[in-house]
């Protein structure tokens, strides 16, 4: 009976032993996948502050202002009388005027674009 | 069980006397005792070599499960892994009110070498050369062929110039990484900014004044500044300076109710990227450092000071037939009309003469008084290391006053003339300006200067300027415009300098409810066939303020409004007198 208790005692302290290292490994093993995460996070988050100044970079108003006077040659800053409300709309709702013919729109031309 | 082999065995110890019995014939007496010490000897020698393999191995396991289960935080493994936390660079980002990003720090390769370990070093530099046109390649070989162990070749390569000089695979030749300053948005506010030097330390602008700040802090400095704003005042500033071949010119967007400057520019500017190698001039900032005599605009200031104070109503005027003569100045005026003035007069056709006398009637000390309370009389308050001390007479004699009246013989800088008209139009309420965004709960209070019925008054004279006076090619359609044109000789030794002139124009719109001033200077502007050879603060600075204003007010959401509807005509409807006649101006 006591050859039985002994073995049943060590049976466990092996079981237990086994299943601490098991866990040590698996948490070492996790613990590895989480310091590459945070490495790459840390890699995405340089890269996403790169992008950002590429991006004030190519957004500088000087430049889109160059590009809009190549490609948009017919658009121009907004003037005062452009500019309206949402009263003036609700009054041209309640006095149907005749629409004017739509305007041909001309599409950019590919030779524009270039 | 394992057998303990270190145990006495017993069988031995019972088989002990057939042992002696069996030697006993042959070898009796000694023989056994030396047979028997032998046993106890190896016995004992056994029992220690068996204790110390036991500790032995007991300490590696025990060591074992120390390192193995123990100790994990310790492994190498863990010591260099990141953690999770924001990107942090040496230096924080500097943005615009939009959060526009103005200045960040951003990690670049250096290249340096090893002279020792470089193999060929007029091969090298050859080809290093040609990887990078900007090295000298003479240079580049002495430094190689210098005894040291460590040279910078060049620093902050771009990743392409890297690039090229990685594939050549040169031995002794390695980079280094680094943090280095970049202004995305070039020159565009070069002089709010200011720059960083190679080390990271900022030397001048917002970088120099918050330097520290920078340094310590992760969250981005927003500034007040409106990026787009900037572009068109800095755009509409170069048009002008080319056109007028001016020295330089200087344009400042305030927001009149709570001093944020909206855009800041100082022509000529510089690049902050390569801000070591800008001159002197370019460096100069004009808007804060610079101080000038601003001229008329500088009645703004007397006639506010004037009707706050009670001396003058809208409906008094004074003599302004004769120049004045006093001590060795003649006091005469630009548009004269040589009669009897009134006070919109003297305001609208910009009368030396009216404001003279209206400021001798307020008197030296209150006149003194006064523009101290708006700040002109120190340095501007900013955030900006560049500010420049005002240039005031002393003492300040009745002659002073008089010409102060007409913005002669005190030089201020445009900033401070800008903060100073806010105060003028806003309600009367003088904030000092300011490039750091708060939020409203923190905003300072202002100060109040003038009374509100004062500055409506002010604001109705600015109109009359824009509408019938020297300032009508400022008017942009729908947004109201009102201010004062400014046309100041430079002084030069021993007196003024007629052919070089300051113009300026200061303006707020919309004047009905000012929620921005906007002041143009244009330093020695040359006038041409355009302006009929004129080259004023109506002629040269006004246009280029109406520019500004167009393209500006959508964006800083400010409403066209029907400049000729009744509420409009009320609120900015002024009587005056002209001799003995009533006359009213919309």
């Amino acid at each position: 009976m006591k050859g039985v208790s002994a073995l049943v005692w060590i049976g466990l302290a092996g079981v237990a032993s086994i299943a601490m290292f098991h866990i040590k490994f698996e948490v070492e093993q996790l613990q590895g996948a989480l310091n590459g995460l945070n490495k790459e996070i840390l890699e995405e988050q340089k890269a996403v502050h790169v992008l950002q100044a590429e991006w004030s970079y190519l957004t500088r108003p000087e430049h889109i202002e160059a590009l809009a006077d190549r490609l948009l040659p017919h658009l121009h800053p907004a003037a005062a009388h452009q500019v309206g409300n949402i009263e003036q709309f609700q009054t041209a709702i309640q006095k149907p005027r005749t629409i004017p013919a739509a305007t041909t729109v001309r599409p950019a031309s590919a030779r524009e674009l270039q | 069980m394992i057998a303990n082999p270190f145990k006495r065995p017993r069988k031995s110890r019972r088989s002990r006397p057939a042992a002696r019995t069996a030697i006993r014939p042959c070898a009796p007496g000694t023989t056994d005792e030396r047979v028997q010490a032998a046993l106890e000897v190896s016995y004992a020698r056994l029992l220690m070599t068996g204790a110390m393999l036991l500790f032995a191995f007991g300490a590696i396991g025990v060591r074992l499960v120390d390192i193995s289960l123990l100790q994990a935080a310790r492994e190498p493994q863990s010591a260099h892994a990141p953690r999770m936390q924001e990107l942090r660079m040496d230096r924080a980002d500097v943005i615009d009110r939009n959060g526009v990003l103005l200045a960040t720090n951003l990690e670049t390769a250096s290249l340096f070498a090893n002279p020792r370990k470089v193999m060929n070093p007029d091969e090298t530099a050859r080809q290093l050369a040609t990887a990078l046109p900007e090295l000298r390649e003479a240079e580049v070989a002495r430094q190689l062929k210098s005894n040291r162990s460590f040279v910078w070749l060049r620093r902050n390569l771009t990743p392409r110039q890297q690039w090229r000089v990685i594939e050549l695979g040169l031995p002794g030749i390695d980079f280094q990484s680094a943090e280095s300053r970049v202004y995305p948005n070039g020159s565009l506010a070069a002089h709010i900014l200011g720059f960083a030097d190679i080390d990271n330390r900022g030397i001048a602008g917002i970088e120099k004044t918050f330097d520290a700040t920078l340094r310590d802090s992760a969250e981005p400095l927003r500034l007040t500044v409106d990026m787009r704003v900037q572009h068109i005042l800095r755009s509409a500033l170069i048009r002008a300076k080319t056109e007028f071949s001016a020295l330089g010119a200087t344009g400042i967007v305030l927001d009149a109710r709570n001093g944020e400057v909206v855009a800041m520019t100082s022509l000529p500017d510089f690049d902050p990227n390569d801000g070591g190698n800008a001159g002197d001039n370019q460096k100069f900032n004009r808007a804060t450092l610079g101080v000038y005599e601003l001229g008329s605009t500088f009645k703004i200031f007397t006639a506010a000071m004037a009707l706050d104070y009670g001396i003058v109503t809208m409906r008094d005027g004074y003599d302004a037939t004769k120049p004045i003569k006093i001590s060795r100045f003649t006091i005469r005026d630009y548009h004269a009309k040589r009669r009897w003035l009134s006070v919109p007069e003297i305001f609208m056709y910009s009368s030396n003469i009216g404001s003279a006398k209206m400021a001798e009637a307020v008197g030296s000390e209150a006149q003194r008084e006064f523009l101290g309370r708006i700040g002109m009389l120190r340095p501007a308050s900013i955030e900006l290391p560049e500010v420049g001390s005002p240039m005031m007479p002393s003492p300040w004699r009745p002659v002073n006053t008089m010409t102060i009246s007409y913005g002669h013989g005190l030089a201020v800088s445009p900033l401070q003339l800008a903060s100073g008209v806010a105060a003028m139009v806003n309600g009367g309420v003088f904030h000092k300006p300011t490039l750091i965004r708060r939020e409203n709960a923190e905003a300072p209070q202002g100060k109040r200067i003038i009374s509100a019925k004062t500055s409506r008054e002010v604001r109705r004279l600015m109109r009359l300027v824009v509408e019938n006076g020297t300032g009508r090619k400022a008017s942009a359609e729908g947004y109201i415009v009102g201010g004062k044109t400014g046309t100041a000789d430079k002084p030069k030794r021993g007196g003024y300098s007629r052919r070089a002139l300051i113009s300026s124009f200061v303006g707020a719109f919309p004047m009905t409810d000012p929620r921005y001033v906007v002041l143009v200077t244009l330093d020695e502007p040359r006038g041409n066939k355009s302006t009929h050879g004129y080259a004023t603060g109506g002629w040269v600075a006004a246009p280029v303020v109406k520019r500004i204003i167009e393209r500006a007010a959508p964006l800083l959401r400010v409403h066209p409004t029907d400049e000729q509807s009744p509420a409009v005509k009320k609120e900015l409807y002024i009587a005056f007198k002209r001799e003995g006649r009533q006359l009213a101006s919309f």
